[in-house]
């Protein structure tokens, strides 16, 4: 499927996945090594509760017919079980499939979200899933990002809900660097900025802990952050270039041999 | 007598200045401040309010309007006015309030020498050079106090940080027209906070702050998108209900959507027929 720029706010999930335009989490396999980018991806069960998570929160109204929860009296461990299992999966074909446990971690997540004073202001009126197509002026290179939530009005703003093991603001701080998120929010709000006629430039993080008592804390990008962001979305994008003209994505970062030293801790 | 005259000569700020200096100081001070209105136009048009609060300022850091010394200036901005303390300013409320012997900052051009160790034996060799033409770019700025015991305590501000202050502040004319300036002045700023402290330089770097924009970290930019949504917040047009599976805990009623319960909940059912 080919797109031109603009916004698109009736894509499927599968359809935008399909789509093989630059997208914040291809980028993050680019920095850890080239080669990372035809390594095919596995849906992850972290991956499905994220997902789930996202639906409820953002969608709840679509979590019926996309996410299903797996009954609680199949006993997977003996073998009429495993054929009721079988049997129930067909039936839930097309939808992602998460535990009962994990069900109920999701529902006292999103009113979590829903009991933190800011970040139900944020979430409750907006417009999800709209994904985003633009080409980057300078490699032409076509991009896509797909923002959690865009908030109504002209807020300038884009609001991002992660799951974090810590929601501590230096825990995430080292997130932002460690998994792109810096990144993600430099690229969006460029990519927004490209189509959209309405000026973005802050881009909102409503960070939930997967664990009791679930806590949410609500971050905003600095401008220095947001302009680092952007600075590695480009450097990523040059590096893509340079693989694409060679048609080839090498699985090393170095050509040449590299020295290593004592460690200063272990001298 | 002009709205901001009224505003200098209040009876208050007369008060709060003869608590901290004597009279002749104040009616300088005053004529400085009448002075420096006088002679421009947006200045006349601040809040008076806010006039008030900038005299105040002077009389509670010890810095003077005095243009010749030049320690502060008043300056609107945003339809206030503001006391802006300059980098002379910094440094005679450091010597002057007695936190310190003396307080130095120095900007570092590129090709110019340039040393330093911090540690338990800092060292900080700078071998600036001359020059007839126009400066080179700036790539560092330190700042150095000689304490009473004669030890030396200094900071130095690299490149990006000084462009991170740059960036943080709302004085971007100011910046640009005196850069090596306020380089210095941000590094006494930063060195502010290793010095024993004194009321007035206190006070000289909250003022800076409150219309300046802290040193190298502030809450800016969180306030400003909470005020955007500030709209939202206070219509609070969230529905709460009390959710049976919580121990009668409120919720959101958006959240019950994914409740396995939604279809049987006595609460979630009362407050869609209230609706109705």
């Amino acid at each position: 499927m080919q797109l031109e720029p603009g916004l698109y706010p009736n894509i499927s999930h599968a359809d935008y996945h399909a789509l093989e335009y630059v997208s914040n989490s291809y980028l993050g396999r680019l920095d850890k090594v080239p080669a990372n980018v035809k390594v095919k991806q596995e849906e992850s069960a972290a991956f499905r509760f994220g997902r789930a998570f996202h639906i409820n929160v953002l969608e709840p109204k679509l979590f019926d017919s996309q996410i299903t929860v797996e009954p609680e009296d199949i006993d997977k461990r003996t073998k009429a079980g495993k054929i009721e299992y079988a049997a129930w999966l067909e039936t839930a074909s097309g939808k992602t499939v998460i535990s009962a446990d994990e069900n109920q971690t999701i529902q006292a997540m999103t009113m979590a979200v829903y009991n933190h004073p800011f970040a139900k202001t944020i979430i409750l009126e907006g417009r999800s899933e709209m994904s985003v197509i633009w080409r980057d002026e300078k490699s032409g290179l076509m991009c896509r990002c797909r923002p959690d939530r865009i908030p109504d009005g002209d807020h300038g703003v884009i609001v991002d809900v992660k799951t974090a093991a810590s929601a501590d603001i230096h825990s995430f701080t080292s997130s932002c660097i460690k998994y792109g998120y810096g990144r993600q929010a430099g690229m969006y709000i460029e990519g927004l900025n490209a189509v959209c006629n309405s000026k973005v430039d802050a881009f909102v993080f409503i960070v939930v802990e997967k664990e009791e008592p679930y806590r949410v804390e609500v971050y905003t990008l600095e401008d220095m952050f947001i302009d680092w962001g952007r600075k590695e979305f480009h450097r990523l994008l040059e590096i893509e270039m340079e693989c694409r003209e060679k048609k080839f994505y090498p699985h090393y970062k170095h050509a040449e041999i590299r020295t290593i030293y004592l460690p200063n801790w272990a001298a | 007598m002009e709205q901001y005259e009224v505003a200098v000569y209040d009876k208050k700020i007369k008060e709060r200045f003869l608590e901290v200096v004597d009279e002749p100081t104040y009616n300088r001070e005053v004529a400085f401040a009448i002075q420096a209105i006088r002679a421009n136009e947006t200045l006349q048009k601040c809040d008076p309010q806010t006039i008030k609060n900038a005299v105040v300022n002077i009389a509670l850091t010890g810095a003077t309007l005095n243009p010749v010394l030049q320690q502060a200036a008043l300056v609107p901005r945003k339809g206030k006015c503001c006391l802006d303390i300059m980098y002379r300013g910094l440094v005679h409320i450091a010597v002057d309030s007695d936190s310190v012997y003396d307080i130095d900052a120095v900007p570092v051009f590129e090709g110019e020498e340039f040393y330093y160790e911090m540690g338990l034996n800092p060292v900080l060799i700078h071998k600036p050079k001359l020059y007839d033409e126009k400066k080179p770019e700036i790539v560092a700025v330190y700042a150095i106090a000689v304490l009473h015991h004669g030890i030396k305590k200094f900071v130095v501000l690299d490149r990006e940080k000084i462009a991170r202050a740059r960036k943080s502040s709302q004085t971007a004319t100011v910046w640009n027209a005196h850069p090596d300036e306020m380089a210095k002045k941000t590094a006494v700023k930063l060195l502010y906070k290793l010095l024993p402290q004194t009321e007035r330089m206190s006070t000289a770097v909250s003022v800076l702050n409150e219309h300046e924009g802290l040193m190298l970290k502030d809450e800016r930019k969180a306030k400003e998108v909470m005020k955007r949504f500030a709209a939202a917040a206070d219509d609070d047009n969230i529905e709460m209900i009390s959710c049976p599976n919580k121990e009668m805990e409120m919720v959101a009623k958006e959240t019950c959507k994914g409740c396995h319960e939604e279809k049987t909940c006595p609460e979630l059912k009362r407050s869609n027929e209230k609706a109705a």
